[in-house]
């Protein structure tokens, strides 16, 4: 049952359909049957019992007056009755007096007539039927006929079938008919709601049919479905509307973050240029504080001349003393004089030009004049270090410049040439013309050259390119100035330079058309080889204490040489760099040393420190004698070992001072001297 | 019995000789019981069988209303026969009943009454007063039975005939009709003729 009524609805339905109708038409024609059967069973039991009585009523005057002819004539009318089979008529005594048998059947009749009554054996239906006329028994008449109850339920049967499978058809065919009426709008909403759930689509809908309860269900269910779509179109709204918001928020936030990053990224640019700013402020100051100390050292070393010397001419014996030394002696108070009043000038001629206010007046101007009042002016300085000037002979040529400036300009490259030569250098001044209006001056030196990255700030004001601690003087704007200076003139300075090979400053400048081209010679010039003697003056006594003087600058030299000259008991020797001051100290052993602080190869400093580290020379006193009079300094070379500190310009007696309290550290007996310079005690070099 | 017997002997070994002794008995005694009504049947008379016929007659004819007395009283017969005739014809009516009332036979007497009679049967042997009988009950409602020769016509209602020794019967319809009684065609279905029937 639940396989039959299982599946569908539609098959639900058409099963309870053909059910239903089987069921009816089952008991229906069961009944029928049952009805008709006993119907036709009492029927057909009256006809065969009338039919008996009939005989019996026909046949009885046969049978009173005994003529078997008339009742076997009576006994054939049955054959107007093809269902009876047999019939017998019995006489009063029970013996058979007519028979009748049908055609085409056999005859068997019982050979004694039973008790009156009707009896059936499933084929055939027999009446006993007693013949009474007049009160008395004539006989009994015996009809047997067909009893075809079961080929009537047969074929009642056979009939019921094909009924019921009509029926069944016709219900089938109704039922599918009712199907469509009944199925259609729930297959609908079914198919719907299967598209619903298998597709999202809350678009569909279901067509109306009727008013009934299908309707409403149809119509409920398109209104749950509208339901549905609003709701999820609201949803899809809402969630899109999230989506969108999200995004936005995101989108937000990543602009947020980019602007961070931006942020971050400026804060870090403003943060790198606010440390180059500050660097090269620090740089600017750094840079300028070092100047300050060089302008400081600088101004110091000729004032230390020019009032040495002073002090020595003032306490100098004028009797004694020799002219020639007075004059000397006068002549290194001009020229530290001199030297003071151009590092003067050029400070002052940079802050011209940086102030915008220098004025220049450019007029031709024979560029031979200029070059030999430069090489007079040069040549002191380049024998002092065995430097050969090579100039051209003879230069004819004529530049539109400013006399004084050119002279300036040239001075400062020949004299960077040779003062940033090594020792025994070349220095060679050219001219040519790299156009027929246009010459060259180049200054070609053979120094250590300079690496690219001095290169790039040559020209930087304060910049010395680590000479500043160098025993070359300097104010670190000569170049700068130069380079003004040109610019002013309108020419251009540039340089071209080899580490280990040397450098080429030159200098182009509008000039005159050459009249002609005379050839241009090199003269060779011999420089006066002057080497520094590093050997002290003569010391006549022998129990002398041996002083080492360690100093770059000649004047600072002669200086002290001069002022110990005064003392019997001290020899003097003097050395022009560290590395030298720091062999010959080794060799000689002195009692004191007397130590400059800004030496080429090897600072007072790093000098001092080695002296320190070796043995044979850690007991002897070191003064310093520098330039640099910066309370740092001085407490930083205090800490460092050395014995006393003194600052240029030398005061001499102070100097004497210091000296003495050395060499009684020193252990060395020394009588206390006035300190007054000596007289005759020289030690000579320039 | 010769089945019974063999049926006995089959018994024999169960059934004691007394019950066998005993159902031997019945045995003998049916047989002579159905070889007597054998007997009795075959020496049924003539006469019987034309009382019994004269007897059954009444059930198939129609007095009329004013004759034969009331419901209930005896019909009458008359017989013109000799006295064992009568006798015997008597014996059988007394057997017999028509519709319910009884049979009365009456030996009509030479010269005697026909009142009160239904039916009269004149035998052969009295054939010589037929005529005067059935002039005297011309017209009455009274059945007259003859057996007279089958071509004599002589008059009669009902006319007994041996045909291959079976007692048969002739119906002449005419002297019916003018006694005023009816016989019914049942009667006249097993009649040997029929005459004066209409058309």
């Amino acid at each position: 049952v639940k396989r039959i009524f299982g599946g569908s609805l539609r098959r639900k339905l058409l099963s309870v359909m053909l059910f239903t109708t089987l069921a009816g038409l089952v008991v229906a024609l069961s009944t029928m049957i049952v009805f008709d059967l006993r119907d036709y069973r009492q029927g057909w039991i009256d006809d065969i019992n009338a039919h008996a009585e009939l005989l019996a009523r026909t046949t009885a005057p046969a049978l009173a007056f005994d003529d078997v002819r008339v009742a076997n004539e009576n006994l054939a009318v049955l054959r107007f009755r093809p269902k009876v089979r047999d019939a017998v008529i019995y006489n009063a005594r029970g013996l058979p007096f007519a028979t009748y048998a049908a055609e085409g059947r056999s005859t068997n009749v019982p050979a004694l007539p039973g008790p009156d009554g009707t009896a059936t054996d499933g084929r055939s239906l027999w009446v006993f039927k007693r013949i009474v006329d007049g009160g008395q028994i004539l006989g009994t008449v015996y009809v047997r006929a067909d009893y075809d109850l079961y080929d009537r339920m047969r074929s009642h049967a056979a009939v019921a079938l094909l009924v019921v499978a009509i029926a069944m058809l016709v219900a089938w065919a109704v039922s599918s008919w009712l199907r469509q009426i009944v199925m259609r709008p729930i297959v609908a909403i079914s198919d719907a709601a299967r598209m619903v759930v298998e597709k999202r689509d809350y678009s569909r809908r279901v067509d109306m049919h009727g008013d009934d309860e299908l309707g409403t269900l149809v119509g409920a269910f398109n209104g749950m479905m509208d339901e549905v779509q609003g709701r999820t179109h609201a949803l899809e709204a809402s969630n899109h509307d999230k989506i969108l918001e999200v995004e936005e928020r995101r989108r937000a936030q990543q602009e947020v973050m980019r602007l961070n990053e931006e942020l971050e990224e400026r804060v870090r640019g403003r943060t790198a240029e606010l440390a180059l700013a500050t660097a090269a402020a620090e740089d600017a100051n750094r840079a300028k504080s070092e100047f300050l100390s060089n302008m400081s050292h600088e101004l110091r070393t000729p004032l230390n001349a020019i009032i040495g010397f002073g002090q020595l001419l003032a306490a100098a014996d004028t009797r004694t003393l020799e002219p020639q030394r007075s004059r000397e002696f006068v002549s290194y108070i001009v020229n530290a004089g001199r030297h003071l009043l151009t590092l003067i000038n050029d400070i002052l001629n940079l802050a011209q030009i940086e102030a915008g206010k220098l004025t220049l007046s450019v007029e031709p101007v024979a560029l031979s004049d200029v070059l030999e009042g430069c090489r007079v002016m040069v040549e002191a300085q380049a024998d002092k270090r065995d430097i050969r000037l090579l100039f051209p002979m003879s230069v004819d040529a004529i530049v539109d410049a400013d006399r004084t400036r050119l002279k300036q300009v040239l001075l400062n490259l020949v004299s960077n040439a040779i003062k940033y030569n090594r020792q025994s250098g070349t220095v060679v001044l050219d001219c040519t013309r790299t156009e027929p209006t246009r010459l060259r001056i180049s200054v070609q030196d053979t120094g250590h050259g300079m690496q690219p990255e001095q290169l790039r700030s040559l020209f930087q004001p304060f910049n010395r390119l680590g000479q500043e601690h160098g025993g070359q003087e300097g104010t670190g704007i000569g170049l700068v100035l130069t380079k003004h200076l040109v610019e002013l003139m309108g020419g251009s300075l540039g340089v071209n330079s080899t580490p280990g090979v040397g450098s080429l400053f030159w200098v182009e400048l509008h000039a005159q058309p050459p009249a002609d081209a005379p050839p241009t010679e090199t003269r060779a010039e011999p420089g006066a080889n002057s080497v520094t003697d590093a050997r002290g003056g003569a010391a006549d006594g022998r129990g002398a204490a041996l002083v080492l003087y360690i100093e770059d600058n000649p004047a600072s030299r002669q200086l002290v040489s001069s002022a110990l000259a005064t003392r019997r008991d001290v020899r003097l020797i003097t050395a022009s760099n560290g590395k030298e001051g720091l062999d010959l100290a080794r060799v000689a052993l002195p009692d004191v040393i007397l130590m400059d602080n800004n030496m080429p190869l090897l600072t007072g400093g790093e000098a001092q420190a080695l002296l320190k580290a070796d043995p044979r020379t850690a007991h002897i006193p070191v003064i310093a004698i520098t330039a640099n009079a910066m309370p740092a300094g001085i407490a930083k070379g205090l800490a460092a070992g050395f014995f006393r500190y003194l600052t240029k310009p030398v005061d001499l007696d102070e100097l004497m001072g210091a000296l003495d309290s050395a060499l009684a550290h020193a252990g060395v007996s020394s009588p206390a001297q006035p300190s007054s310079a000596g007289d005759d005690s020289t030690s000579g070099s320039t | 019995v010769t089945a019974v017997v063999a049926m006995t002997r089959r018994s024999t070994h169960r059934v004691s000789t007394a019950l066998l002794r005993l159902l031997l008995a019945f045995a003998l005694l049916a047989a002579w019981v159905h070889g007597r009504a054998d007997a009795t049947d075959m020496q049924a008379t003539e006469y019987q069988v034309k009382a019994a016929y004269l007897c059954r007659f009444a059930s198939y004819v129609d007095w009329p209303q004013d004759s034969g007395g009331n419901a209930g009283a005896p019909l009458v017969i008359g017989v013109l026969a000799a006295d064992s005739v009568v006798a015997e014809m008597a014996s059988i009516a007394r057997e017999q009943l028509s519709a319910g009332r009884p049979i009365v036979v009456r030996r009509i007497e030479p010269g005697g009454s026909f009142d009160g009679l239904s039916i009269l049967f004149i035998a052969r042997t009295h054939a010589k007063r037929t005529a005067e009988a059935l002039s005297a009950l011309k017209g009455r409602p009274v059945l007259t039975v003859t057996e007279a020769e089958p071509t004599a016509d002589v008059g009669s209602m009902i006319n007994f005939v041996l045909v291959n020794d079976k007692v048969k019967f002739d119906i002449a319809l005419a002297p019916a009709g003018r006694g005023g009684l009816k016989i019914s065609a049942r009667l006249l279905a097993v009649a040997r003729v029929v005459t004066g029937r209409e058309s």
